[in-house]
Formats: structure tokens, C-alpha cells, sequence
């Protein structure tokens, strides 16, 4: 027995299959009909378009015709021709003074045996080999018959041509004789490429007239179609569409309107076969598998029901318990007994109890839409516990609602869980921005602050910052240990919280340094007495395990009121401040004023320079001599850094090295002075002058750096001795422990040291004893002192002493007179320094000071 | 076997008779313009023939035959005639024809390739002076433009009095050649540079027009003129309308056409108008047995000519007669030396080109009994190939009735 789909599709088919014939005999029958129709019209459409495109070419080749012909009569041209005049000139500049047709490419010139003369491209269009050699046919044509020809150049067989080229052949006469030939060249473009929206896809071709060869036998659509007067025609082969196009149209159309006249009948007749065959058997079947499915699904939810772990509860209207599942025993603690026939809002909710949700419950209930809310139950009235509630109300089969369904799960744990987490982000967040010992506020709050102080526009009220940094802080810690250290910084803290209040704050950015932002009042006078008060109060002594502690404290103070400098740059400012209030001395308030502001800018433009300085090479060695006490022989040179500045002159060191230090660019600075007095000792020495000896300065620091090294190794001359000048103060007790090593691999590399500015500092016997210096220069203090001071003598002669008793050479520096000089030379000093013979001189006097020097240069030999 | 020794034979036979033949003909090219300016070219031809048929198409046996070569005023023909006799084997010399453009243009490839060229019209200067380092293949017995402009020049000023000349003269070679040549003769004659007005080759009356109103602004009283027949027709015409008394002195480029016929006599007459020849009028006032002589031979071709007026474009007949006469004298020469026997064309040419050069004297021509005419050339003998000189010009005016005259007659007349 056939079941009810298997009916249905029988029948459907039937249907089906009856429309659809009908259908084709209908397309059938109107094709037949309107064949010849079609095919009349396609070909009076093909032959109307292509006695346009005829005149469309025609108007392209008539121009160019007349204009040919008018050319073949330029005097100029004909000269060419005749070979009178050697080149074409004149018929270039005529052609390029007349408005050409767009279409012609090109000017071929042949002579009386049609031989190529020149050719004139004024087109886009390359022209090919084939057209060359129509062309040159067509003039041997021209210049037998004596008339203008037009001819096509076939170089497209076998595909069709989106353009074609043509010539017009023109002979240029001489007293009546042919001479030459003129030949233009013609693109016609013949847009063979079908658009999309093309119905008639003509393909068109350029043939002689006579020629009808393109013509194809088999093509019934083929058209000739006469160009003007020119002798060419179009040859038209249609790929049309147009037949086959409306036809489609036409035999859809028709289908259409078959399809529409039989709808109506074939659909009563489904219908009526429909409700009288299927229906009935549909209805029977249908509600068999209904009643089957409602079973199953019963059962399956009662049983997901029991074994679910949420409450579910399933009311009356009035929200009375008629069901409910085993875990709402469980999480409400109550029995079965306890919860049928309850309203479970009396059961389960208390006195904390949200009423907010209370309501939004009632209010759900009311509307019958579905709800659901985190609530606090109670179990057992008196253990409280979160539940999240889902209530929707159920409705019967007609859509009326019976009754509601509540589903319920414990998420206590979750709302503890979110309790703690937000507890810990809160003590967390304070603990980032302030500073655990004092719990002031840290450098990140005051960045932050400060940051949102400093947006938006400059016309704000005035902001003030106040730098504060404890003086000998380090020696509380130092002598009574950190405990008091913290107990001093917690009363200062103390001190500046009570100091600021409203919108103002203070800081401890680290350590002992403090700041405090005004906001309030920014002026710098408020900002000044605000320090001031500080300072008496800080300057108060501290009571720590019955021990008195004093601390004072230096300030800076920057206020944006003054406007020397942007907001942002207030801290820095500040800072500055903070800087000379140290340096004058400690203790006390500096307020950034102009005058700081200047001195800031001062030193900015200083180290600006020097960096642009050595950017530009503009440090130098300059040389000063140094002459033999006895026979006043130059024995050697000391290097000292000289800056040429382009504005300023040359400077000596001390405009510059304290700032260079404080950039840390003395020893680019030193690497860049020594690595151009190597190069000039080079020079001297291709010059043929060997200095004996050359002297740096170096610092401790400097000593062991490994660049040093390298440069002496790599320097690339070999008489002059290399010795390094070292303070006297890096002798003392505190000398770097690489010293003694650094010094050793210079003197087996065959350096010497010296000791410079001996007597001005406070080396002991034993260190001079370890270091073992090759010479010792007494400190030009001494020197200069010593004709006048019996003091000075006796310091000299003590030092000459010293070097005596160490078999070592001493130098004398500062020798400014005769006087000195010989003073010395008696004393015993073994070489002398000083402007008596020479100040420091560039390296291009030194060569002349050298050649020049009365005592002449010690042979280094 | 008898059929092959009879091929073999045959072909000894045709082999060794062949060259003999060959070489016992030699021709002679005329290159001239026979459609255009046909006047000049027959009347050239005219005299070349005369003078061969004196000694009867021979020169020491050897049968010589003339090939006439039509270059339509076209350069680019003169050029395929020019390569045509190059390839020949028994082209021995070419005739020229009354248009200077032809030689000017192709003068290079003449001196290159060994042509011998004989000019007996063409009068452009540069033609018969080789460029430095080529040979010079060219000769000439015609008037030479190195002495016509100066000639022209000296006529105007001195003869006509003229204050004012302009020149008018044909935009290619012998036209630009002359304009600096009749500059510099008008400056050693004291005068102002003349104003120049160049006109195309391929002139039409507007164009003509247009020249002679341009011409009309500088108010000429005298128009030194350089034209072919039919460009000077056509200019003369147009002249006479826009300046009706202005005097014309013409080169002789306008007797290669018709161009009487296509003036009104009260046009020529109307402005004085003369023209520059050789001295062959003179020679008939005074009679001449040699003129006596070319006039019968020419009889001869079937056009009786009782006096050298009646010849048409009568130069090219004198010019054309004296030229080929001493064309045969050095061929004659030349054939009889011991190399030419066995001389290939190109040497042959050669040969006759140095006959040419060192021809003894006196041979007899219309215009005048010649000596030495032609001499080896070089730089500092620019004249060496030119047969006649500046005594041989004269000036000839048209007569209504008898074509062309002396011109001092003509103002004899009056």
C-alpha cells in the first residue's frame, strides 16, 4: 500500500507533466509562425545600420580625399620630388601648420618610379610592412593611370579588424607629367568589438569594390555596401543576435502567456484533486504522529526534569506549587510536603530580599512575559542564599496562559566570589599610586594628575610645583639606621599633608624628594610662603629613641605664572631651581625665575654647541712646546684642547670641559683630540720632522678605556715618543684598582707617564711609589710663585727632591720669563713649560715655531 | 656525336665574335628633358646628330649610336639615367640637357662613378667645379653662371642703368647659386645688395602673382630673372600687369620652352626684355662657314634651316653641334692609343675624359674655332672644364617677326 507521500507525489507529477506539454506545444506552434518574420526584420535592422557605418566612413575618408589632392600642389613638395631641394622640409612645415583629419596616421612620399622617398607619421598608428608595400604598388598604379586611388590594405585575413587601413593615393604633378606620388594614410576604425548590450554584432570589412572575394558564399547575412565615391565598399558579415534574441523573447513571452491561460485551470484542478483525494488521508496520518510525539516528549522532559541540577517549579495562575523537581528540595531545604499548595515568594523570600526585584518578578507575572532576576532566598527562613531565577508563563494549546514555570539555580558562591574580587581591586588600585610608608601619593598619581592639569588651554589659573629634596638625609640613614630614616620621612609627610588640602597635593616621588603640586593658588608668591613654612616646620628637630635628629631641606620652586616655560616643563623647571638651592648652599628656598631661566638656557645653548662642535670637528689640538732646561732644545710637545668656535675664536678649556662633563662627551671629546695629533705627528713626520716626544692629559676613567689603547697601537709613525700627563689627584687613597694595571700595559706598549700639576694635590710617598712616573711637572702655581716667595722655592726644591731621589725628570710648568727660566734650569728642573718660549699653538704655527726655534728640535735619533 | 662538335663550334664562333661586335659600338646617352622643355632637348639633339652624321655615326671604325633619355626636369631621373649608363658597356659619354638642377643635384654621383658628362646648355657655376678631393667628369660648352650673373649684373647697371634690380630667380640649385654670385657682382659694382624674390619650381599663376606684388613693393626699375619657360612666362605676365615698365634681363633658362609663344609680343617688347645667349647670332651676322655647314647637315633631318633664327631654342643646336664635335676629336684620340683596345668601358671613359683634357687644336665649331678648350682641373683652375668664357656671351632681344636677335640690333633697329 502506497503511503500518503508517495500519493501526493504521484499525483503532483501527473499535474506536472500535463502543464508542461501543454506548455510545448504552445512554443512550438508561435516559433513556427514568426520565423519569417524575424528573420525579415534582423535583416532590414542589419542593412539600416550598415548604410550608416558606410556614411560614417565615408565622412572620415572624404576629408582626407581633399586634402591629399591639395597637398599633391605644394610647390615644396614637389621641389622634393623633382629632387631640386634635398629634403621634405617644406612639405613637414606645411603639414604640420594644417589641421589634419584625426584619422590620418601618416604621409608617404614616392618618386617617379615609385620608389620611397620619406614617410611623416602624424598619427598614433605604426604602420606595417604589408601597408609599405601596398603603398608602393599603389603608386606604381598612380603613376600609370595619373588619378587619385583609394585602396584598402588587407592585412587582417583570416580575423576581423577593429580597424582598417587605407591609402589615398595621390600623383604630384609637373607641368602635367606625374613626378611623384603622394600617398596618406588612413586608420578607419570599424568598432568590431560587439558591446555587451549589442543586439546585431555587425562585422565589418573594407574591400575594393570589385573585390568581392571576402564574400563568403555560405553567408546568406553578407552585405556590400558602397563608400561614397572612393571605389571601396563595406563588407558586412553579421553575427546577429537580434533573430535569436527576439525569438527568445518572443517564444518566453508566448510561454508566459500559456503558462498564465492554463494556471487557472490546472490549479482548480489541483486543488479539487487535493482536497478531495489527499486531504482525508493527510488529516488521519497527521494527527497518529501528533498524539505519538507529544507522548515522547513528555516523558523525556519529566525525566530531564528530575535529573536536573536547577530548581523547577511549575505554578498555578495565583503562583500556587503544583510541581516541583527533586533540586528545588534540595537548595530550598525544604520537604515536599513543606513546599505543595505555597506561594513560593512567601516560602523563600525574607527580610533582604530585594524588593526592586521583588517587583520586577510581580510585574512579569502580571504581563505573563518571561523574567529573569539574581534574588536572595532564604532556606529555612533563616539561611540566606542567591539564586538566579528564570519564570515564564506556560500556555495551553488555544494560547491561554495556565499557569508558570520557575527554574532556579545557587549562585551564592559566585556573588562571594565577586565581593572578595572587588575588596582586593580596590585596595590594589590605592596601593599603585601611593607610597606605601607615608601613603602619600607616588610619582605615578603626581604623573597623572599633574598630566590632566596640563591639558586643554594655557589660560587656565596658574599652577605651581614645588620640588623639595631632604638635605643629609643619607646621613640619618647612615648613622641611626633606616627605622629612623623612615620615622623622619613619615613626619615630613606629615608636615606636607597637613600643608596642602582642596585640589592641591603632595608627593613623595622617591626617596627623600618630595614634591607638591598647587592647584588651588598657583602663584609664586603662595608657593614661596607655602615652602617657607615647610621648611621652619622640617627644620624642627625630631625626638627618636632619645636621640635628636635635625634634617633641613632644599627647595625649588616653578609656577606657571611666571610663564618662562610651558606647564609640562614646570617639574623640570623646578628641578633647576631645586639645583641652585643646593648648590648656594642647601637648606633654603629658589623660586625659577628669569634669571635661572637664563643660566638654564644658558648651559641648554652650550651643550647644544658643544654637541654641534664635535658634529663639525671644531675641538683641535694646539701644542705646547717644551724645551730642554740646559741646551732649550725642543724635547717635546704637550696636546691641549683648544675649541675653534666659528663665532666665538678659540676657547680654552674652561668654557667648555665642565659642560662637556656633565654631558659625558669628555672622552669623544679626548678621542677626537688625540685621534687629530696622531694624524699631525704623521704629517710632521712625512714632512721630514720627528717631534721626540708628544704629551696627553688623560683621566683615570679615560686610562682604561679600550679606544685609547687601540688608537696609540694603530698610530703610523715611529719616532716620537707617546707619554700621558695624569693629575696628582688621581693618586689619592681612593685611586681605581685597575690602575696599577693599566699603568703597567701602557709602559711595556713603551709609553710614559707623568705626573702633572705636582704639588697641587695630596699623593702620598707610597702611591708615587707604585705608580713609578717617568717625570714629574710641578704645578705652575709653584713656578710662577717662586721668584717671590721663598715659600715656593723651598716647594720646588722639595719636589726636585722627590724626583731625584726617584731618579725621575721634572718639568717645570707656568715658565713665563727669563727669570723662571733660568730660576728653574739652577733649581735643577730637567725641562721647561711656558709662554717664555710658546703658548699653545695650532698645528700649522707649530711647524713654523719649530723650524724657527733658536735652540732648534732635539734629534730624535 | 657530329651534333656535339657542331654546338661547340658554335659556341667558339659566338664567343669569340661577340666582344669584336661589342666592341665596335659604342653609345652616346642625351639626357634631357623631352616632354617639358622640349624645344631645348631636340635642338640639343638636333646638333648632336648634326655633328655625327659630319663623320657618319664613326670614329675610327668604331659605329657610334645616340640614346635619348627623357628626365622630364626631374633630378630623381636624371639619377636612374645616370645609373642606366654606369651599367652599360658601351655607354661612352652622356650629353646633358638645358635644366642645371639635374647635374647640380647628382654631381657627386657623376665624379664618384666615372660619368662622362658633356653639358652643352646647362649653365649652373658649381656643375663643372668637382668638389674638393673627387675627380671632375664634367664638361661643359655653355654659358658658365660664374660669368652669366656678373654679366647679367653688368648689363643692368652699366648697359640699362638700372638703380633698382631686384632678382627673381627659381628656388633650386642654379637659382641659389647665382644669387650669390650676382650679390657680389653687384658689390664690386658699387651697388646695394638687390632684394631677391625665390618662386617654386612647380610656380602657379596666384603664386606668380602673389610674387610679382611682393616684387612690386621694393619699386624695381630692373628684374634680373632666372626662370624655365614656362616659370618665366607666367612671372612676365604677372610683371607686366603689376609693373608694366619694368626692364627684364633673363638668363637663358626661358628659351627651353615655347616661351614667346606664351608672351605677348607688347609684353617682351613692352619691357625691354633681353635675354642672355652665346655669341652664335653674332656669328651668323657675320656669317661662318662652319654655321654654313650645321645648317645643311641639320637640313638634313627633314626641317629645312636657312639662318640659325629659324632653328628653334637655336643654343642648344650650337651649343650641342661644337660640343659633340669635340667630343669626337677625343674619342678619336683616345681610340687610337694602344690601351684602349682591350679597355674595359669604365677606362675607356677615363680615356676620353683626358682626351678631352689635352685636345690639340683648331677644331672647328660653329661659335668659334677652338683651342685647347678643355684643360686638367683643379682648385686653382676652376675654368679648366669650361670650353667658353665671358667674350662668348652676348644679350639677344625678341623681334616680333624673327624670333630672336642681337640685342644691340634691336636698338639699332629702333
Amino acid at each position: 500500500m502506497r503511503n500518503i507521500g508517495s500519493i501526493n507525489r504521484v499525483f503532483w507529477v501527473l499535474i506536472g507533466c500535463s502543464f508542461a506539454l501543454a506548455l510545448a506545444t504552445s512554443a512550438a506552434a508561435v516559433w513556427i509562425t514568426s520565423k519569417p518574420f524575424l528573420l525579415e526584420t534582423q535583416r532590414q535592422a542589419i542593412v539600416s545600420q550598415a548604410q550608416r557605418e558606410a556614411a560614417r566612413v565615408d565622412a572620415i575618408l572624404d576629408p582626407s580625399e581633399s586634402l591629399t589632392g591639395f597637398l599633391t600642389s605644394e610647390p615644396a613638395l614637389l621641389s622634393y620630388v623633382l629632387g631640386y631641394v634635398m629634403t621634405d622640409d617644406g612639405f613637414v612645415d606645411r603639414i604640420e601648420n594644417t589641421v589634419l583629419p584625426a584619422d590620418i596616421s601618416e604621409f608617404l612620399i614616392f618618386d617617379f618610379s615609385g620608389d620611397p622617398m620619406s614617410f611623416h607619421i602624424v598619427g598614433t598608428q605604426s604602420q606595417s610592412l604589408d601597408m609599405m608595400q601596398v603603398a608602393r604598388s599603389l603608386s606604381l598604379e598612380v603613376l600609370t593611370t595619373n588619378e587619385m586611388t583609394t585602396k584598402v590594405v588587407q592585412s587582417h585575413v583570416g580575423r576581423i579588424p577593429d580597424r582598417q587601413t587605407i591609402l589615398i593615393a595621390a600623383p604630384i604633378f609637373h607641368q602635367g607629367f606625374a613626378e611623384g606620388v603622394l600617398v596618406t594614410v588612413v586608420d578607419v576604425p570599424l568598432y568590431n568589438a560587439a558591446k555587451p548590450d549589442d543586439v546585431i554584432a555587425l562585422n565589418k570589412r573594407i574591400v575594393q569594390s570589385p573585390d568581392v572575394a571576402h564574400l563568403k558564399a555560405s553567408d546568406d547575412n553578407a552585405i556590400l555596401v558602397p563608400i561614397g565615391t572612393t571605389g571601396l565598399s563595406l563588407l558586412f558579415t553579421s553575427e546577429s543576435n537580434l533573430f535569436k534574441t527576439i525569438g527568445q523573447e518572443l517564444v518566453s513571452k508566448a510561454i508566459l502567456a500559456v503558462s498564465a491561460a492554463l494556471l487557472l485551470p490546472f490549479g482548480v484542478f489541483g486543488w479539487l484533486g487535493k482536497q478531495t483525494i489527499l486531504r482525508p488521508h493527510a488529516e488521519v496520518e497527521r494527527s497518529r504522529n501528533k498524539l505519538r510525539e507529544q507522548q515522547k516528549e513528555l516523558s523525556e522532559l519529566a525525566a530531564i526534569a528530575r535529573k536536573a541540577e536547577e530548581a523547577i517549579l511549575i505554578t498555578d495562575l495565583d503562583t500556587r506549587i503544583i510541581w516541583h523537581n527533586p533540586a528545588f528540595e534540595r537548595i530550598s531545604g525544604y520537604s515536599a510536603s513543606q513546599i505543595k499548595g505555597q506561594l513560593p515568594s512567601e516560602l523563600l523570600q525574607g527580610k533582604n530580599t530585594d524588593p526592586k526585584a521583588r517587583a520586577t518578578i510581580r510585574a512579569a507575572l502580571i504581563s505573563h512575559t518571561p523574567v529573569t532576576v539574581e534574588v536572595l532566598n532564604y532556606r529555612n527562613v533563616t539561611e540566606e542564599y542567591w539564586v538566579r531565577l528564570s519564570i515564564s508563563t506556560l500556555f495551553d494549546d488555544l494560547g491561554k496562559p495556565y499557569g508558570y514555570m520557575a527554574i532556579s539555580s545557587d549562585i551564592s558562591d559566585r556573588k562571594r566570589d565577586e565581593a572578595n574580587l572587588l575588596a582586593t581591586t580596590s585596595a590594589m588600585e590605592w596601593q599603585a599610586l601611593h607610597d606605601e610608608l607615608t601613603g602619600l601619593p607616588n610619582r605615578r598619581c603626581f604623573n597623572a594628575t599633574f598630566e590632566e592639569h596640563c591639558r586643554g588651554p594655557e589660560q587656565k589659573p596658574a599652577l605651581a610645583i614645588i620640588r623639595i629634596d631632604l638635605d643629609h638625609f643619607k646621613n640619618v640613614n647612615d648613622t641611626m639606621g633606616h627605622e629612623a630614616g623612615d620615622l623622619v620621612l613619615c613626619k615630613v609627610a606629615r608636615i606636607l599633608r597637613d600643608a596642602t588640602s582642596g585640589q592641591n597635593i603632595s608627593v613623595r616621588i622617591g626617596g627623600d624628594e618630595f614634591i607638591i603640586l598647587l592647584v588651588d593658588d598657583g602663584s609664586l608668591q603662595a608657593a614661596c610662603d607655602l615652602a617657607h613654612s615647610i621648611l621652619q616646620k622640617v627644620a624642627k628637630p625630631i625626638d627618636y629613641e632619645g636621640k635628636i635628629i635635625r634634617v633641613g631641606a632644599s627647595f625649588g620652586i616653578a609656577s606657571s605664572e611666571c610663564q618662562l616655560v610651558e606647564r609640562r616643563e614646570l617639574v623640570r623647571a623646578a628641578d633647576a631651581a631645586l639645583y641652585l638651592a643646593k648648590e648656594r648652599g642647601r637648606n633654603q628656598v629658589v623660586a625659577y625665575g628669569a634669571e635661572e631661566h637664563r643660566k638654564v638656557i644658558g648651559v641648554r645653548d652650550t651643550a647644544e654647541q658643544i654637541r654641534r662642535g664635535i658634529e663639525r670637528g671644531e675641538f683641535e689640538p694646539f701644542y705646547q712646546p717644551q724645551v730642554d732646561a740646559q741646551s732649550r732644545e725642543v724635547i717635546g710637545v704637550e696636546v691641549l684642547a683648544r675649541w675653534v668656535h666659528p663665532d666665538r675664536g678659540v676657547l680654552l678649556p674652561g668654557s667648555f670641559l665642565r659642560v662637556a662633563e656633565q654631558l659625558s662627551m669628555l672622552s669623544t671629546l679626548d678621542k677626537m683630540i688625540m685621534e687629530k695629533a696622531l694624524k699631525d705627528v704623521s704629517t710632521l713626520e712625512e714632512k721630514g720632522v720627528c717631534l721626540p716626544k708628544i704629551s696627553f692629559n688623560v683621566t683615570a676613567n679615560r686610562l682604561s678605556d679600550p679606544d685609547l689603547l687601540l688608537a696609540i697601537d694603530q698610530r703610523d709613525f715611529g719616532e716620537t715618543a707617546v707619554s700621558f700627563e695624569i693629575l696628582e689627584s688621581v693618586f689619592l687613597d681612593d685611586q681605581p684598582e685597575f690602575l696599577d694595571f693599566t699603568l703597567d700595559l701602557l709602559r711595556e706598549k713603551g709609553l710614559s707617564i707623568e705626573i702633572d700639576d705636582f704639588g697641587s694635590g695630596h699623593a702620598s710617598m707610597i702611591s708615587l711609589m707604585r705608580v713609578r712616573p717617568d717625570v714629574l711637572k710641578i704645578d705652575q702655581r709653584l713656578v710662577m710663585g717662586a721668584p717671590n716667595s721663598r715659600v715656593c722655592q723651598n716647594m720646588v726644591r722639595s719636589i726636585i727632591g722627590i724626583a731625584e731621589s726617584l731618579e725621575i725628570d721634572v718639568t717645570a710648568e707656568g715658565v713665563e720669563t727669563r727669570q723662571h727660566a733660568d730660576m728653574m734650569q739652577r733649581m735643577g728642573c730637567t725641562t721647561l713649560q711656558g709662554f717664555h718660549f710658546s703658548e699653545a699653538l695650532p698645528f700649522g704655527e707649530l711647524h713654523a715655531f719649530l723650524k724657527t726655534h733658536e735652540g732648534g728640535l732635539r734629534n730624535t735619533g | 656525336m657530329f651534333r656535339n662538335v657542331l654546338k661547340i663550334l658554335t659556341c667558339v664562333v659566338v664567343l669569340g665574335v661577340a666582344p669584336s661586335a661589342w666592341a665596335d659600338r659604342l653609345s652616346l646617352y642625351i639626357d634631357a628633358d623631352f616632354s617639358i622643355s622640349r624645344r631645348a632637348a631636340e635642338a640639343i639633339d638636333l646638333g648632336v646628330h648634326t655633328a655625327l652624321a659630319e663623320v657618319g655615326y664613326q670614329v675610327s671604325g668604331i659605329q657610334l649610336d645616340v640614346i635619348r633619355k627623357d628626365h622630364r626636369a626631374n633630378s630623381k631621373r636624371t639619377l636612374a639615367n645616370l645609373r642606366a649608363f654606369r651599367k652599360d658597356p658601351q655607354a661612352i659619354a652622356i650629353v646633358g640637357g638645358s635644366l642645371s638642377p639635374p647635374y647640380l643635384t647628382n654631381k657627386q654621383y657623376i665624379n664618384e662613378n666615372g660619368i662622362l658628362l658633356l653639358l652643352p646648355w646647362s649653365a649652373a657655376g658649381p656643375i663643372t667645379r668637382a668638389d674638393a678631393g673627387d675627380e671632375n667628369w664634367i664638361f661643359r660648352l655653355s654659358v658658365d653662371d660664374t660669368k652669366a650673373g656678373p654679366f647679367l649684373v653688368s648689363r643692368a647697371v652699366n648697359n640699362a642703368q638700372c638703380r633698382r634690380t631686384a632678382l627673381l630667380l627659381i628656388d633650386t640649385g642654379w637659382g641659389r647659386a647665382n644669387s650669390s654670385t650676382m650679390q657680389e657682382a653687384f658689390n664690386d659694382a658699387g651697388q646695394d645688395a638687390a632684394p631677391v624674390f625665390m618662386f617654386s619650381a612647380g610656380l602657379g599663376t596666384a603664386s606668380a602673382r602673389s610674387v610679382a606684388e611682393s616684387m612690386a613693393t621694393t619699386r624695381p626699375d630692373c628684374v634680373i630673372m632666372l626662370a624655365s619657360a614656362d616659370t618665366g612666362a607666367l612671372l612676365v605676365n604677372e610683371l607686366h600687369e603689376v609693373l608694366p615698365d619694368v626692364k627684364i634681363i633673363s638668363h637663358w633658362g626661358i628659351l627651353a620652352g615655347e616661351f614667346e609663344k606664351q608672351v605677348s609680343p607688347a609684353a617682351r617688347m613692352g619691357m625691354h626684355m633681353e635675354v642672355l645667349q652665346t655669341c652664335g647670332l653674332e656669328v651668323q651676322q657675320r656669317g661662318g662657314t662652319a654655321l654654313t655647314r650645321a645648317l645643311n647637315g641639320a637640313s638634313q633631318r627633314g626641317t629645312q634651316f636657312d639662318t640659325l633664327s629659324d632653328v628653334p631654342s637655336s643654343t642648344g643646336f650650337v651649343h650641342g653641334y661644337d660640343l659633340t664635335k669635340l667630343f669626337l676629336a677625343a674619342l678619336e684620340q683616345a681610340v687610337n692609343t694602344v690601351e684602349w683596345g682591350d679597355a674595359p668601358i669604365a677606362a675607356r671613359r677615363d680615356m676620353v675624359r683626358l682626351a678631352l683634357e689635352n685636345l690639340p687644336g683648331p677644331i672647328e665649331g660653329i661659335l668659334k674655332s677652338y683651342e685647347r678648350p678643355f684643360r686638367a682641373y683643379s682648385m686653382t683652375n676652376p675654368d679648366a672644364h669650361e670650353a667658353l668664357g665671358m667674350p662668348d656671351l652676348c644679350m639677344a632681344a625678341f623681334s616680333e617677326a624673327r624670333g630672336l636677335v642681337l640685342a644691340d640690333s634691336v636698338q639699332r633697329d629702333r
